[in-house]
């Protein structure tokens, strides 16, 4: 087995987790097994990062997404239920079908635009290509110096807007 | 080989996943798995434009970095108003919770 057929393999692997988990955790009843799944999904899209050599934003992914965000939707879910929900959910069947169309529809029409594209074809090319974070570094800190300052305030804003918003009391 | 396509289609194929998630959840917090699930096809399809199209620059990874820290606050924010929302109607099926209807 050669690389580019093992490159491949590993791509349909990580693609059929990640759809399989997508769909799970959209379908399943229980909450918890749908964060689980949920989990599954995140990782599977780090390792599809990594195959794209992008190590840095495989890391983040992973410590960032599966590492914190789903921590705290679990905590939420376990938190919620801890006070008396019911841990189950009827799916809405009208709106599935009319869902169901509407993204099958879409789905061709991005499908039919993605394979009459001009580059159906590009291939990965720079074999040595390695996406550094001392790249990313400057370059945030340089060239997108505005944007990443109001997401630091943003994330100030959050921080007081949580505190705020569970504190003892509130109506 | 794979190509450019192949990242592209799976991208599409989480984002339509995510969209029928939003429509058909009735609990605040599948809404919520289900945007995430968005926010992934979007990373994906923006890290593929940004390997195969564009290898020397660094937007579409640092639209991720950004994509990524915007989701952490939203969360953060939305498991808030969930617990609010959950003492104040003891249920968290957004089809209940009507207050600014008329």
């Amino acid at each position: 087995m050669n690389e580019s057929t093992f490159s491949q393999l590993l791509f349909y692997v990580l693609a059929a987790s990640s759809i399989f988990s997508a769909l799970s955790a959209t379908f399943m009843k229980d909450f918890f097994k749908c964060a689980l799944s949920f989990i599954l999904l995140l990782l599977s899209v780090a390792g599809l990062f990594l195959q794209m050599n992008m190590p840095f934003l495989a890391a983040l992914q992973v410590l960032v997404y599966a590492g914190g965000i789903t921590v705290l939707i679990l905590f939420g879910i376990m938190m919620i239920y801890q006070m008396g929900a019911e841990n189950s959910e009827r799916l809405r069947s009208t709106e599935m079908i009319v869902a169901a169309g509407v993204s099958i529809f879409s789905l061709g029409f991005v499908f039919i635009k993605i394979f009459s594209s001009a580059y159906p074809n590009l291939q990965i090319n720079s074999v040595g290509f390695l996406s550094s974070p001392k790249i990313l570094g400057e370059s945030l800190l340089n060239q997108f110096l505005l944007s990443f300052d109001i997401l630091s305030v943003l994330l100030l804003a959050v921080l007081i807007a949580t505190s705020a918003l569970v504190r003892k009391g509130v109506k | 080989m794979i190509t450019l396509t192949h990242y592209l289609v799976l991208g599409a194929i989480l984002i339509c996943i995510g969209y029928l998630g939003m429509m058909v959840r009735k609990s605040a917090i599948g809404m919520l798995i289900s945007l995430e699930i968005i926010f992934n096809g979007i990373n994906l399809t923006a890290v593929a434009f940004n390997r195969f199209l564009h290898p020397d620059g660094v937007i579409g990874q640092i639209m991720v970095i950004f994509i990524i820290t915007v989701a952490a606050a939203e969360t953060a924010i939305a498991l808030a108003i969930m617990i609010n929302l959950f003492k104040k109607f003891k249920t968290i099926d957004v089809d209940e919770v009507n207050l600014m209807k008329w």
